[in-house]
Formats: structure tokens, sequence, C-alpha cells
């Protein structure tokens, strides 16, 4: 087997691949930091997601999905495994097998980035475009066919909004809907820059 | 060849990871898609309980009590006492009501900029106003208007009466 030691100018702690190592231990840490994104509508409904895990409450009543949370725990799963191949591979970079646990491993973190980002925008898009558009006709229904006016203007990713529903003339109900980012998102943007520069650092150890 | 076992390894590893708690779900909820997407009945009934419970038993006619009103020059003062339904702390941002006499239009509305009501406590607050002349006639109740704030979310009700 070709380069099958650490040996040679970059042998020993020089011949590591210390972006991989570093990345590999956020990638392990990572499902643990906590949500990435918070949405809020008022105090009364709250989401907090992140790759590895989703947690909703209305009223302070938590509802959970049995399939999207097995889902998200494999993808934790996944990520320490991804994070412990990286740092095998970065300590052994010469080894047969290094390049191919640096591939599985590496890029993990940035397609959770970008997964939730994409997720994040999709979800508005389609909460403004499609959900906002079917609600008066559902809560016109059980108003006893009132007029119903929905206004929802969710932000992208981050912000801050008001979306409103008026029915009739009768009541009228307006929510401040809060998104952000967490600090475990930018640890999660970090280690994504960290997978992809010691992967392409990775390429030297191949030649 | 080791090589090429690891390579497939890896692609198994990635599609056990996605497939492997679809199948764990599925299985734990009898093959039921709708049950292993969906939250349980129990959840989303403890949800609506817990929505319920925040309301309250609803309004009543005990929610608000008018005391008897003082009036000084065209200026009219009523104090009001709210029994709060709910059972959350929540603030009155406003409170307006509607009086109809001799043809006219007599709106009191809330003096205090915010009330703050404990769960299913009472707040006291003053309702003032004017009006245009000398009323010869009971005034009636013509409606009323509230903005509360609860949870971070703004509720206003409008009723006529």
């Amino acid at each position: 087997m070709s380069g099958s030691s650490n040996s040679g100018p970059h042998g020993g702690i020089a011949g590591i691949n210390w972006l991989g190592v570093v990345s590999g231990l956020l990638m392990i840490a990572l499902p643990f930091l906590g949500p990435w994104w918070i949405g809020k509508a008022g105090e009364a409904l709250e989401i907090a997601l992140s790759p590895f895990n989703l947690s909703m409450s209305v009223v302070g009543q938590p509802i959970s999905s049995n399939l999207v949370d097995l889902l998200l725990l494999a993808v934790a799963i996944g990520m320490v495994i991804a994070g412990v191949f990286m740092i095998v591979a970065s300590i052994f970079p010469r080894r047969w097998w290094s390049k191919h646990l640096i591939k599985y491993g590496a890029t993990k973190p940035l397609w959770a980035v970008v997964g939730l980002i994409v997720l994040l925008i999709v979800g508005a898009l389609l909460f403004n475009n499609v959900v906002a558009k079917m609600l008066p006709s559902l809560i016109g229904e059980q108003a006893g066919g009132m007029g119903v006016f929905v206004s929802f203007d969710l932000p992208y990713v981050i912000g801050t909004s008001y979306s409103s529903i008026k029915i009739g003339e009768v009541a009228s109900i307006m929510a401040p809907i809060t998104f952000s980012l967490t600090f475990a998102f930018w640890v999660a943007v970090a280690t994504s820059a960290l997978g992809v520069a010691a992967r392409i650092y990775h390429r030297r150890y191949s030649k | 060849m080791g090589e090429r076992s690891l390579k497939w390894g890896l692609r198994l590893l990635g599609v056990a990871l996605f497939l492997g708690p679809i199948f764990i779900s599925l299985g734990a909820n009898n093959w039921d898609p709708k049950a292993a997407v969906l939250p349980s009945e129990a959840e989303l009934n403890e949800v609506a309980d817990a929505v319920k419970g925040v309301m309250g038993g609803g309004f009543s006619p005990d929610t608000l009590t008018l005391g008897s009103p003082s009036i000084v020059g065209d200026q009219v003062s009523l104090p009001a006492e709210f029994r709060s339904p709910f059972n959350i702390p929540v603030k009155i941002r406003s409170f307006s009501i509607h009086f109809r006499a001799d043809g006219q239009l007599l709106t009191l509305n809330m003096k205090e900029s915010a009330v703050e009501v404990p769960a299913r406590g009472i707040a006291s607050f003053t309702l003032v106003g004017t009006y245009g002349g000398p009323i010869t006639v009971e005034p009636t109740l013509s409606g009323f208007s509230v903005k509360f704030e609860a949870l971070g979310v703004q509720i206003e009700f409008k009723q006529e009466v």
C-alpha cells in the first residue's frame, strides 16, 4: 500500500493535516451546540432548528414528529462519524484510505449549512405565497364565513416582521415574527470552511 | 480491492443513515406513514388544551364591571374593573367603550397607557371621554373594543351591541 506511514519530510506532527483535525473536532461538537436557527411568533410559538434537531412548541407545549426526530438523529450520528473520519484521516494523511475518509467527511458541514439555508428560504417562500393564500378560506369557514384578511410576510432566514389575521370587523391578531441565527450556525459556517480547506490541503499528501 | 470496499462501505453508511430512521420510524408506528410523520394525537390534544387553557373560560358578563360615572364639565370619568378570564398574564393596551344617548355617540377610552393583568386576576382602570351636551336619557351601551397583548401577540376584539 502506498503512503502507509507518516514518516519522511511530512511525517510526525508536521505530517498531520491540522485543518482536518480541527474541522473534525468541530464536526463532532456541532450536534451538541444547540439550535442553529430560532423562529418565534411572539412567545406563543417557537421553533428551534438545526440539521440535528427540531423542537417546536405552541404555548409552551412541545410538538414533535417521530420520523423527523429519527432522521435528524441520523444526521447527527453521521456528522460525528464524519468528524471521526476527518480526524483519523488527517492524523494519517498518507494512508491509502485517508483521501476517501476526507472526501466523505469534509463537505458534510457545508451541505448541512446550505441545506438549512435552502430549507428556510423555501419554507418562507411557500408560507408567504401558498399557505398565506389558503388561510383566509380555512379561517373563514371556521369564522362562519366572515371576511378574513391574512397578511403574512415571513422574513427570509433572519429578520423581524409582523403578520396579522383580521376576521371581519370583529377580531384581529397581530404577531411579531422573529427569525435569528445562533452562534452554533456561525461555528458550522467556520467548520464548513475548514472542512473544504482541509480537503484541498489534503491533496498534497496524495502526490 | 480494499479501496473499492471502503468506497462501497462509505456509500452504504450514508444509505443506512438515511433509510434506517425511515424503517425504524415506520416500524414503530405500525407502518403508518401518517403516524410516523405527524405529531401524535395525544400531543395535538395537549396543544389544543394548552391553547384553550390560555383563553380560560372566555368573556362573560362578569368580565367587565363598570362603576358610577363622575361628570366634571363635559368630562366623563368611569371606573372599570376587568376580571381576566385568561390563564396567563395579559396587558390591556387599549380599551374603548361606546354609548349612545340622545342620538349622540359617547366614546370613553382607557386613561392609562397600558394595564397589566395577572393570570385570572383583576385590574382596575378608568375610562374617560367628553360629551357634547346635556343628556336627557339613560345612555345605552352600543359597543366596545379592546386590544390585549398576550404571549407577545396582540389581539383586538370589537363588538357592536
